[in-house]
Order: C-alpha cells, then structure tokens, then sequence
C-alpha cells in the first residue's frame, strides 16, 4: 500500500501553493508541519481528488487517483479543516447519511455508526442535533466520519484546531487508535500534536516538503542551533526583536531564554538538545513574524 | 439510492424558510380559493320586491348554471340580442340601489350579460349595442359556443397565480440543493465519498423533480377537486373566448374550456421542470447559496417584465416559452397555430420538447457541475 505523489503542483495565477511535491506514502502516520499559508490543505485537497492539480500525478497503488476515481475514494477518509455539517441533524443522522454517501449497506452503515460514535464518545448524544455539540465534539464527529468506511488513506487536516489542551489529547489517542494498518496524513501546526504520534514529518514551506523524516532525525538537523542563557529582565525586548526566541521562563531579577540561532547568541549561553517546537520556530518564525 | 433521495428531500424540506413559503403559498390558494372557486364570486342580480337584489356564493352557482343551461349552445345574433335584452334591469332598479342607470353594463347581472358586456355588445346604459357577432368576435364567433365558464375560468386563474408563487418557492427550495453545499464546507466530504459526484448529485437531481411535480401535481389536485365539487363538469365545451373574466378572450384559435385546462396543464408543469433544471444548474455553478438564490430568481423573474409583446409573434413565443411567461398562459395562448407541414398544433404544445431538452440540460450541467467543483 503506497500513495506516490510525484511533480504535483498547484499554481493559482503566479502562485504556487504546491510546487513540484515528490513523495512516496507508505503505512504510517505522517504529521505535515508547516505555518499557515504553506499549502498543506491543498496538498490535502489535491491527495482527496477533490482540487485538480495544475501538474503532476497522485498514484495509490500504481493508479492515478483521478482515473481510479470511486476506486480510491472508497479507501479514503478525509477530515477537512473546516468541518461541514447538518446543524439541524442530530450526530447518528449525519453518520447514517455520510454512510449512505460512501456506499455502507443500511444495516452495516448503522452498525458502524452506532460503534464509531461509541469510540469516540458521542454514543450517549447521538440523538442530540449536531448545533448543540462543543467544537470537540464535533471534531469527533468529524473523525467518526472519517472512520465510516474504514479507509486505508486517511487524510485531516488541522484536526485539533481550535480545540482546548483536554480535547486535544483525547483526540490525538483517538487518531492512533485509528492509524493501524493506514497512510494516516496529519496536518497541523500545533507542535505536539504531531511530536506525539507521528512516525514521520513532513515539513512544509512555500509550497515544498523541506524536510522530511522520523522526528528526531528532523530535528537533529538543528543541532546546535538551540540555545538557553539567562538574561536580566530588562534586556528582553531588545534581544527578542534581535534573536528568534522560544520559551521564557522568569527566574527572580533574570529570565531564561530559549534562542533558536546559528551563532552561539550571548557570551553565557549554553547548547541544548532541540526539539520539535524549536524546529518550527526555526523554519517559520519569518510567517509567524509576517502574521 | 433511495435513502440517499429520502435524505436529501428532508434537507431541502427541513429550513424554516422553505415552511414559512409553503405557509404563505398554503394561505394564498385557500384564500385565493374561497374567492373564485368556492364559494367564488358568481353573482347574480334579479328583482326582489321592484328592487335589484345581488345573489352571491354557493347560492349563486345553481342559478349561474340555470341561466347559461338556457342559452348554451352555438353563440348567434338572435342569442345575443336576447340575452341583452332579458336582462338589461329597469333603470328604477339600479335608482334603487343609488347607481346611475347609465353605467349599468359596468355592473353584475349574471354571467351571459356579463360576457356579452365585456365584448361590446351591450351599450353603458345596459341596452344592445346593435354589434354582430362576427364583429366582435372575429370569423371564428359562429363556431363558438356558450356555456357556464365561470368555473373552469376561474380556476384556471387561480392556478396561474398559484404556479406563479409556487415557482417563487421552488426556487427557494431548489437553489440551496448544491450551492449549500459549498457554503456550509460539506462539499469536501461529499465530493470525497465513493457516492459523493455521482449517486449523491443523482440524488439530489431527482429529489428536486420529484419536489417540484409533487408540489404541481398536489396544486393541481386541489383546486381541480375543489373546482369539480363545487361547479361540477359543466361548461367543458363552451368556448374560452366567451369567458366572463376574459383571460383568454384574446386566443385566434378554437379552444374549450377542458382543452384550455390540458393545455394549461402542460404550461404548468413544464414550466416548473425547466425551471426546476434552471435553478439546479444555478445552484451547481454558483459560489454560494445565496449567490444561487438570487441569480436564480432574477432568471425566473425578470422575463415577465420583458416587453415580449413588441416584439414580431414568432420572436415573441421563445420568450413566453420562459418558465414564469409559459405559467402565465395569457401570452402564450394569444399566439395563432403553428403550422408544421400538415400538423396545426396550440404552442403550448412546445412546452413539451422544451421541458424534455431542459431535463437532460439540468441532469448533465447540474451533475458535471457538482462533480468538477473545485472545494476552496
């Protein structure tokens, strides 16, 4: 089971929101990291077949998506970023027609629904209209949906978007108890989320992958370039419009800084063992500047 | 397929809006309804006591029908001149009643009087106007025939102003079918299910026909019952330009009521499935619902304040071939036969291969349309 995707892009007028991706998906969970704007929900749309790219071809087992057409979508689940739903259907109403849309007999798609909606806690308000649900529940709804035909390729994007710390844990378990035995592609750029169930990740700016890799062979490749040194108080406007600053911790009269940098920053600052935060820090810290 | 259909009826049947219209389309036939068919408003003046009595409603129907029993058949001069002359009411009558004698061809006497009125052949003063019937009728007059038409007149306007609303409302209805899609994010997930671009667009292709003829056919049912227990059959062969409304006075061809009503049938229920096909193609190409919404009821809309009539009859007809002109009836029954080879045929009849390309058009465009939207 491989998705190949080889010179896929996407180009909106002079704009490209993929360019020139070549990449070949095996089972597994990949996290696709990268700041807002980067192309990750393109690349999604582009891997669901529901945008046509400018160029370049998806391939799930030697077949091109687009002419492997119901082929594909029947091994497909897809989570979007903005989540649609019924607000006027109640949580087993929207599971029964999502079914009915992916081609699950009436018997079986009611069995699955009852069951997924066990799975990810929505069994006891499954009678309760979609509108009433927090946004955690309805992510879960949306995961549930996903799940209906038990696809091989699942694909969300910014699934834990919006959510708060509690619902965002409950939701990653529920991604990795979802991910054996499928291509499970993530998109976020909430850090942890991927730092915790991703086997491989995807990092992705203007357009293009610019790393990939299990985690900590990606963040090996900032050895050296993460930093803590203690400063006075005083001094930390200065140095963070200077430097590219992660966490800050205020000690008494001083405050330790976290600089993500390739020079050693201050005379008193020490090397650290990067993480993954820190990686994205260093490679969007320019968008996040922008925003 | 048919759970996918059941669904996609409950979507489009589920909005408070969609209730509010049928609400208000509800209340317009019933009130429509009590005003011209039952009790309508058949009145019939006669003389009580030396003075001029106005009968109206139910009581009115069975001596409407006694009066046209007495002269229906073929119109002639002699039939004209007596019905005029019968019923033109002494002028201390209407002094009774504070109208002045001189204006009373402009009030009810009952329906032959008023037909003959409203053709020319009764002076202001209520009296013969002396004018044959070739005059006022045209070269078709001494094939015409008389009858009790009040019925299957009104009903026909009434049905013609219920269609009207009622492609208001489909157009409610039937413009969200796709294009809500979109704006509520759900595209994505249709769009990426096995069903999604071809049994869900079918779906929602055949639920919005199936909407639109159930909710013709159900207008339909109702006034004709309605009509038929009310006015009974009576009046089927008299002829539509000797009607007292005079909706279709102006038609150059012979034509009875029960075939007026075939005819109408077929205006009706083509032009709710073109625009059905229209509003579906719409709401597939549009960028939101309520982008389809309103480039929807503009297409409906706009063409009956078109000045279709200045234009040349063979011209003219494509445009009241439009849904809301074709609903209408009046233009398109002005237009003379076609003539096809040795076929003469009404043009309503064109309605029919119009609806037939229509529903393939909306099938196909509103399905690839679906299908190859681009989710953003």
């Amino acid at each position: 089971m491989e998705l190949r995707i080889e010179h896929l892009t996407k180009q909106y007028g002079s704009f490209f929101a993929v360019n020139d991706i070549n990449i070949v998906l095996t089972r597994g969970v990949y996290g696709l990291l990268g700041a807002n704007g980067a192309g990750k929900t393109t690349l999604m749309r582009l891997l669901c077949d529901i945008q046509t790219p400018t160029c370049g071809t998806i391939r799930y087992d030697g077949q091109d998506i687009r002419t492997y057409g119901d082929h594909y979508r029947n091994v497909l689940g897809y989570l979007p970023q903005d989540f649609g739903y019924y607000p006027n259907f109640t949580a087993l109403k929207f599971l029964l027609y999502m079914s009915a849309i992916k081609g699950l007999s009436k018997g079986f798609a009611m069995q699955r629904s009852l069951e997924l909606l066990e799975e990810v806690g929505l069994l006891q308000v499954k009678d309760k209209k979609i509108k009433t649900f927090s946004g955690g529940m309805k992510q879960r709804l949306g995961i549930a949906q996903a799940m209906l035909n038990d696809p091989k390729v699942l694909v969300l994007d910014e699934p834990t978007a919006g959510l708060d710390p509690k619902e965002r844990v409950r939701f990653r378990n529920l991604i990795s108890s979802f991910s054996q035995n499928k291509i499970v592609l993530l998109s976020t750029h909430i850090v942890s989320d991927v730092e915790y169930i991703a086997g491989d990740i995807l990092v992705m700016k203007q357009g293009k992958f610019i790393h990939e890799g299990r985690p900590d062979e990606i963040i090996r490749s900032i050895d050296g370039k993460v930093w803590e040194c203690s400063v006075p108080n005083a001094d930390v406007p200065s140095l963070e419009r200077s430097y590219n600053i992660g966490n800050m911790r205020m000690e008494g009269a001083s405050t330790v800084l976290r600089v993500i940098n390739e020079e050693k920053p201050m005379e008193n600052a020490v090397s650290v063992s990067p993480n993954l935060e820190d990686l994205y820090l260093y490679y969007f810290n320019e968008e996040e500047n922008m925003k | 397929m048919r759970q996918l259909i059941r669904f996609e009826i409950g979507k489009m049947l589920q909005k408070p809006l969609v209730w509010a219209a049928l609400i208000a389309l509800a209340a317009f036939v019933v009130t429509m309804g009590y005003n011209w068919i039952a009790p309508g408003y058949a009145a019939i003046s006669t003389e009580e006591n030396g003075q001029r009595v106005l009968i109206e409603g139910f009581k009115a129907i069975p001596m409407a029908k006694e009066i046209a029993a007495a002269y229906s058949g073929p119109v002639t001069d002699e039939k004209v001149r007596a019905i005029v002359e019968t019923f033109d009411m002494p002028d201390a009558f209407w002094e009774a009643s504070a109208i002045d004698p001189s204006r009373e061809a402009y009030c009810s006497h009952n329906l032959m009087y008023d037909t003959l009125s409203s053709h020319g052949f009764v002076n202001p003063d209520g009296s013969y106007s002396g004018r044959t019937i070739q005059e006022e009728l045209g070269p078709l007059a001494p094939e015409m025939i008389l009858g009790y038409s009040t019925g299957w007149e009104c009903t026909i306007n009434l049905l013609m102003y219920t269609f009207l609303l009622a492609g208001c409302i489909l157009v409610i209805i039937v413009a969200p079918v796709f294009s809500e899609e979109y704006t509520s994010h759900m595209d994505a997930l249709i769009l990426s299910g096995i069903h999604g671009r071809r049994k869900c667009a079918l779906a929602k292709i055949i639920s919005s026909y199936l909407i639109a003829l159930t909710g013709s056919v159900l207008c339909l049912a109702l006034c004709t019952l309605t009509f038929l227990a009310i006015h009974g059959f009576a009046g089927w062969d008299s002829s539509v330009q000797l009607g007292e409304l005079g909706i279709f006075d102006k038609t150059p061809f012979l034509l009875n009521w029960l075939q007026a009503y075939g005819l109408a049938c077929i205006s009706w229920l083509g032009g709710m499935l073109v625009l059905t096909s229209i509003v579906l193609v719409v709401s597939a190409l549009a960028k939101g619902s309520f982008s389809a919404l309103v480039i929807a009821f503009t297409i409906y809309a706009l063409p009956m304040f078109l000045p279709w009539n200045l234009l040349p009859d063979n011209i003219a007809l494509f445009g009241y071939l439009l849904p809301i002109t074709q609903m209408q009836l009046m233009k398109l029954f002005r237009i003379d036969l076609i003539t096809l080879g040795r076929i003469r045929f009404a043009p309503v009849f064109l309605a029919l291969p119009i609806t037939v390309i229509a529903l393939l058009i909306g099938i196909l465009w509103s399905k690839k349309g679906f299908s190859h939207h681009q989710v953003t």
